[in-house]
């Protein structure tokens, strides 16, 4: 276990890693897109109290879990990144950060517009929206936290930091519908006596869940790759000039 | 119903467009740096 | 090698700690302020407790079966009920459209000194059940249903 946690830690490893798997995860993303759209859209049949809106659900409902496992994947990098020092966990929690701030706010949106029909108002501050619009802050902190320091080491130690103390939301968000009333209901999947939820419409949740979670893993690959070429040329880039200045 | 699925269009329509937007954007930084890696790789070769 | 170790363990042992901190302070301030977290009340709530009159508060139930009537065109009055006590809700305006009886509902507005609940909004609230409407069809017919 720990010999594959140090092969993988290794940058430039990962670089080659990820440049020969990130073709495969867009593959599979653009392929389970097709099903979960197919599905969700045309071959699902409408709720029996909310018509036609439920379809919101597909899109709503795999973005909040994926705003919730990629900031539960950023706080483990966090951890990795303070105890371990592995310069791969900083730069994946970065690279992770705006991917998680885009689908909360896809989750807040489509919510607010699923909300809109279904309880007659676009926002409520109920425990359960507003925990997870603190959440989507905490991804933009985080963004901010790392452009904001010159030093990017200090400045991701500090989003580190963030990321750990703001992982307390987690349980907020998730357990906030049993804890207090709220206007937004249980949950429909994750729970302990089964689903609560028709097997036709729980296949194009699962589907789009799985598209959401190979987009993820796409485009951390592409942007840890884009930002590892950076890195890469502006080292060549100051040796070049120190070499000239001797 | 049909007020029903505008509001299903514009669900979808904006999760695509934001997760597109996301995309496009990623994937053409990602074209840059490696442009630019590739050229500079070639300079120190030379 | 070793000192290095010690080191990583004194973090990851500092973090912990901190964790476990953090998680005692929130769970204390969430606990401490409950009251301003919950979204609404339910009708026993709201009895048991005294001087909510003239605030504006929500509560929280489902609409009583055969308690909605129209005393004009947009004056509506219901029960809202928890299935143990009841309140009178009198509202003026458009209504959800999931709005009817048995369905949940919140009415945000103020307990007069009568008893009776005057909302000047009210909100579907939606249950965790979702199924086609042929598959409600049936679970109501076989008696299997378990929504109220």
């Amino acid at each position: 276990m720990a010999g594959i946690f140090n092969f993988l830690a290794s940058p430039s490893r990962f670089r080659r890693l990820s440049e020969r798997l990130y073709p495969y995860t867009i593959f599979l993303m653009v392929l389970f897109l097709i099903l979960g759209l197919w599905y969700g859209i045309y071959s699902s049949p409408p709720d029996y109290q909310q018509g036609e809106t439920v379809r919101i659900m597909y899109v709503h409902v795999p973005a909040a879990w994926m705003a919730m496992m990629i900031y539960f994947s950023m706080t483990l990098m966090s951890i990795f990144s303070l105890v371990w020092r592995h310069p791969l966990a900083d730069l994946l929690a970065k690279e992770s950060a705006p991917i998680g701030a885009m689908f909360t706010l896809i989750a807040l949106v489509t919510g607010s517009i699923w909300g809109k029909p279904t309880w007659g108002t676009w926002w409520v501050w109920d425990a359960r929206l507003t925990s997870v619009l603190i959440l989507f802050f905490i991804y933009l902190g985080h963004v901010a936290l790392i452009k904001l320091f010159d030093d990017e080491e200090k400045g991701s130690k500090a989003a580190a930091i963030l990321t750990i103390i703001g992982a307390i939301n987690l349980p907020i968000i998730k357990f906030s519908v049993d804890w207090w009333n709220t206007l937004h209901q249980p949950a429909s999947v994750m729970r302990l006596d089964g689903p609560s939820i028709h097997i036709d419409m729980m296949i194009p949740l699962i589907f789009m869940a799985f598209a959401f979670l190979f987009y993820y893993l796409s485009f951390l690959f592409i942007n840890t790759q884009a930002e590892l070429y950076k890195r890469r040329v502006k080292k060549i880039y100051l040796q070049n000039l120190m070499r000239k200045e001797k | 119903m049909s007020n029903q699925l505008t509001y299903v269009f514009f669900a979808y329509f904006f999760t695509f467009f934001v997760l597109i937007i996301l995309a496009v954007k990623s994937y053409s930084t990602y074209l840059a740096n490696l442009k630019k890696f590739k050229k500079f790789d070639i300079n120190v070769k030379k | 090698m070793n000192i290095a170790r010690i080191k990583r363990k004194k973090r990851l042992f500092i973090i912990f700690l901190a964790f476990l901190a953090l998680s005692i302070s929130g769970f204390l301030i969430l606990n401490a302020s409950r009251d301003s977290l919950i979204y609404f009340y339910s009708p026993s709530e709201i009895l048991e407790k005294q001087g909510l009159q003239e605030k504006i508060i929500r509560i929280g139930g489902l609409v009583e079966e055969n308690s909605v009537s129209y005393k004009n065109s947009t004056r509506i009055e219901f029960n809202v009920t928890d299935g143990n006590k009841k309140i009178l809700v009198t509202y003026i305006g458009i209504l959800p459209d999931l709005f009817r009886e048995g369905q949940g509902v919140i009415c945000e507005g103020k307990l007069n000194a009568l008893g009776t609940f005057e909302a000047n909004r009210i909100l579907a609230k939606h249950d965790e059940n979702y199924m086609p409407p042929e598959v409600a069809e049936k679970l109501k017919k076989s008696g299997k249903w378990k929504g109220e």
